[in-house]
């Protein structure tokens, strides 16, 4: 009896595993794929934007003075609580000045010269980051795609405990075989990161909408929501003091800044608060992030600060990354590898890394059971599926739509009208026409060739196009200081040799794919 | 409405999406003024964000202002029909009919609404069809679908006939 | 027919390669139930205030919800899967209104 429950128990937590496979497996990739660009989103923003050519200048050499007067002219512009976002923020070498209500004035901090910031005709970074989410199918996409990360979560627990339970020995001899220890292994090695990662997104998607019972059980219906909840906690408010209505000369910010480096200088600083400025009692709150202490700060909820006086210098207060309570560490950490704000280069090409094999692991889980379907008609009839070719087109076919989007944003003019709408319709369409290719292949093997290699096509041009528009050549860029632009170009040329080098290796039909798979397999083996 | 439907629009309706929603409460001070005081649900002040008082009738603005340190506002009722809109940026937007003055609003002259309201979804209607990014995506996005669909009838068909030439 | 319904209900599957409605309905709705409520009643457990407390079953929530349905899912019989819905989903609540 005891052995039927056991046998039962693997069936069971079998089924579960590759059902909810079959049904997450296509937006999770989605969601993943556009992760990965928006993990890289900061340089993305500086590399598609003109106007944001130019070197990112060290924040204490710049003069901040002139560039706020001519923004706090504008009687429009609210005058308390403005917000300048420092050189180097968000991988933007602009000054942002900015107010939570308002659209941030941009400027060269060299030049002292306004930005064109083109917002509205300049989308991408953003659109991936969207992508990602959920975003352009509104509520109704973001609930989706928070209902997947629950699938997906439900996903790693069943496949943990298939791993534990069933011991994989990952021998074996043919295509099954291979993907099936592809799909094990790498998600073995990466699952506390993508587990933290989508648990997150399923907070951000799912768990907050959903909180409004909870917060009013537990405060016995005083909060209605997440926010009146834990509001007070996460996003404590700060004393301001009352305005003494004298105007007075107010220090240099950018003395204030070396001032606050001084203070602590292990902050890398981020942005500045003006409170109260021109008056007496005029405060500047310096937030910034610390990169000696990872996972506690930094995000959305731990911010470490270093409030001044702007008319005498004297510090007024020294939030440092410990001074928080441990509910605040609590969500930091598990907010931290979803966001990585401001964490260097080489940890975000990491954390894609490790994201792009889990795709990779996620493709090889739909492949296998695809493979499983196939060998049933193997020998009788051509496979021809429609999971199969919903996959192609999703997980391959993303490729060359989302390449389209990088030509595009080169090779379409700034002044066009509906830009944005043109550059986005066009990557649905190809994405669309992807999945009309899919089905008019029979043949999947020569589908996802074709679709890799005019990705890698795509991908191959695109910073052609992009030193052409801009006027440029790398070794300007290098000569200029411009190197996380030239970074961009280098990794989408990266990206896409290695497009064109799938696109050469892959098999052309499955009789070749099983002597491929194979060969591999025993290549790994030995 | 009972507690448990309450309970369910709770968790279903879009209310608490975002993060930190504004809140827009409308104080009638009773001498043809009212006092518009912005706020966050987490209790903090929302003290810059927009105030404005639009006509409903016309679209017209009819009162601008930032919302100062107090974050509160003192305003005269206007003469029309009104909306109270608290402005917070993208995504972040509140509004409120306004209450009428005391001696009510002035009579609005009914053909002249009815023109200017088609008027409006004439306008309307042109903004929308005017775009040919989007008339040119969604076209071709039915016919990339309806030849899939075509493309998949034909490669079954095919396959059929494969499947009974083997046997 | 009760004991009929008994019978069927405490009788396991003769093979595990199914899931079934039954258990798909009862594991993604009752997980659902069980560990909300199983969250909200951590944030009375856990030591300090419930807005700091609430965090934790924020943060947690939907990882509850997921781990709660393997739960629920796995079980040998549909009877158990129901009675790992409502033994908890009673517990719960009635240690909820104690802390209420």
């Amino acid at each position: 009896m005891e052995q039927n429950q056991s046998t039962l128990l693997k069936q069971r937590l079998f089924r579960i595993h590759i059902s909810a496979g079959i049904v997450f497996s296509l937006i999770m990739y989605i969601s993943l794929f556009f992760g990965i660009f928006a993990i890289l989103l900061p340089y993305i923003k500086t590399w598609e934007k003109p106007s944001r050519h130019f070197e990112t200048v060290n924040m204490t050499q710049v003069n901040y003075s002139a560039m706020l007067e001519e923004v706090l002219k504008d009687p429009d512009f609210p005058k308390n609580n403005v917000q300048i976002n420092l050189p180097g923020f968000m991988g933007d070498p602009a000054v942002s000045i900015t107010h939570r209500f308002v659209e941030p004035i941009a400027f060269n901090p060299i030049t002292q010269e306004k930005l064109e910031n083109e917002n509205k005709q300049s989308h991408l970074a953003k659109f991936l980051n969207e992508l990602h989410y959920g975003a352009p199918l509104q509520l109704l996409g973001r609930v989706l795609f928070g209902l997947v990360a629950v699938g997906a979560m439900l996903l790693v627990i069943t496949g943990v405990i298939l791993v534990i339970k069933l011991n994989f020995k990952n021998k074996g001899n043919n295509q099954q075989a291979l993907f099936s220890k592809i799909h094990v292994k790498i998600l073995t090695w990466v699952f506390p990161p993508f587990l933290l990662i989508i648990l997150s997104g399923a907070v951000m998607n799912v768990g907050l909408i959903s909180s409004g019972p909870m917060s009013q059980i537990l405060t016995k219906g005083e909060a209605k929501d997440i926010d009146s909840l834990v509001g007070k906690v996460l996003f404590p408010r700060t004393l301001t003091p009352q305005k003494s209505n004298e105007i007075v000369p107010m220090l240099k910010i950018q003395d204030l800044l070396i001032k606050a480096q001084e203070i602590n200088p292990q902050l890398t600083l981020k942005q500045v608060k003006l409170i109260n400025w021109n008056d007496k009692t005029a405060q500047v709150e310096i937030s910034g992030y610390n990169p000696y202490k990872p996972f506690l700060n930094g995000g959305i909820f731990n911010k470490p600060t270093i409030t001044l006086s702007a008319y005498t210098g004297e510090l007024i207060n020294n939030k440092t990354t410990m001074d928080t309570t441990w509910s605040v560490f609590v969500a930091e950490a598990i907010f931290f590898l979803h966001f990585l704000f401001g964490i260097d280069i080489f940890s975000r090409i990491l954390m894609a890394i490790f994201m792009a094999s889990c795709c990779i692991a996620i493709g090889f889980g739909a492949m296998l059971w695809l493979e499983k379907k196939a060998k049933k008609f193997d020998q009788k009839v051509t496979f021809y599926h429609w999971m199969g070719k919903l996959s192609l087109a999703s997980m391959v076919g993303i490729i060359p739509a989302t390449a389209i989007l990088f030509v595009l944003q080169w090779t379409l003019p700034f002044d066009l009208q509906d830009r944005v709408l043109w550059q986005q319709g066009m990557f649905y369409n190809t994405w669309l026409a992807t999945f009309f290719w899919s089905f008019y292949r029979i043949n999947s093997y020569q589908a996802s060739k074709e679709f890799f290699f005019i990705g890698g096509l795509l991908f191959l041009i695109t910073p052609f196009l992009h030193f052409l528009h801009i006027g440029i050549t790398p070794y300007t860029l290098i000569e200029q200081n411009m190197l996380q632009i030239l970074g961009v170009d280098i990794g989408l040329l990266l990206f896409a040799f290695l497009l064109l080098y799938i696109s050469k290796k892959l098999p052309k039909n499955r009789d070749q794919a099983k002597i491929f798979w194979k060969k591999n397999h025993k290549d790994n083996n030995e | 409405m009972n507690n448990f439907l309450k309970t369910i629009l709770l968790v279903v309706l879009p209310i608490n999406i975002y993060a930190h929603s504004l809140l827009l409460n409308i104080v009638n001070n009773n001498n043809n003024t009212i006092t518009v005081e912005g706020i966050f649900n987490t209790g903090e002040s929302a003290s810059g964000a927009l105030i404005k008082l639009e006509s409903i009738e016309t679209k017209e603005t009819l009162y601008k202002k930032r919302l100062p340190d107090i974050s509160q506002l003192t305003i005269n009722i206007p003469k029309e029909p009104y909306l109270v809109i608290l402005d917070g940026g993208e995504g972040h937007q509140v509004s409120e009919q306004g209450v009428p003055p005391k001696e009510g609003f002035l009579k609005e002259n009914k053909d002249k609404k009815t023109e200017l309201e088609k008027d409006k979804s004439r306008k309307k209607n042109i903004q929308l069809s005017s775009s040919n990014a989007v008339i040119v995506s969604i076209v071709l996005a039915f016919v990339l679908l309806f030849a899939t669909i075509l493309i998949n009838i034909r490669n079954t068909n095919r396959l059929l006939k494969e499947m009974k030439k083997k046997k | 027919m009760i004991i009929q319904l008994y019978t069927s209900l405490s009788t396991p599957e003769n093979t595990g390669k199914k899931i079934g409605l039954f258990r798909i309905i009862t594991s993604i709705f009752g997980g659902l139930l069980v560990s909300y409520l199983g969250m909200t009643l951590l944030a009375f457990l856990l030591p300090g205030t419930v807005h700091e407390t609430a965090v934790v079953s924020i943060m947690f929530n939907t990882l509850a919800w997921a781990g709660v349905t393997t739960y629920i899912a796995l079980a040998h019989t549909k009877l158990s899967a129901l009675l790992r819905i409502f033994t908890p989903t009673l517990l719960f609540t009635i240690s909820i209104y104690f802390f209420y």
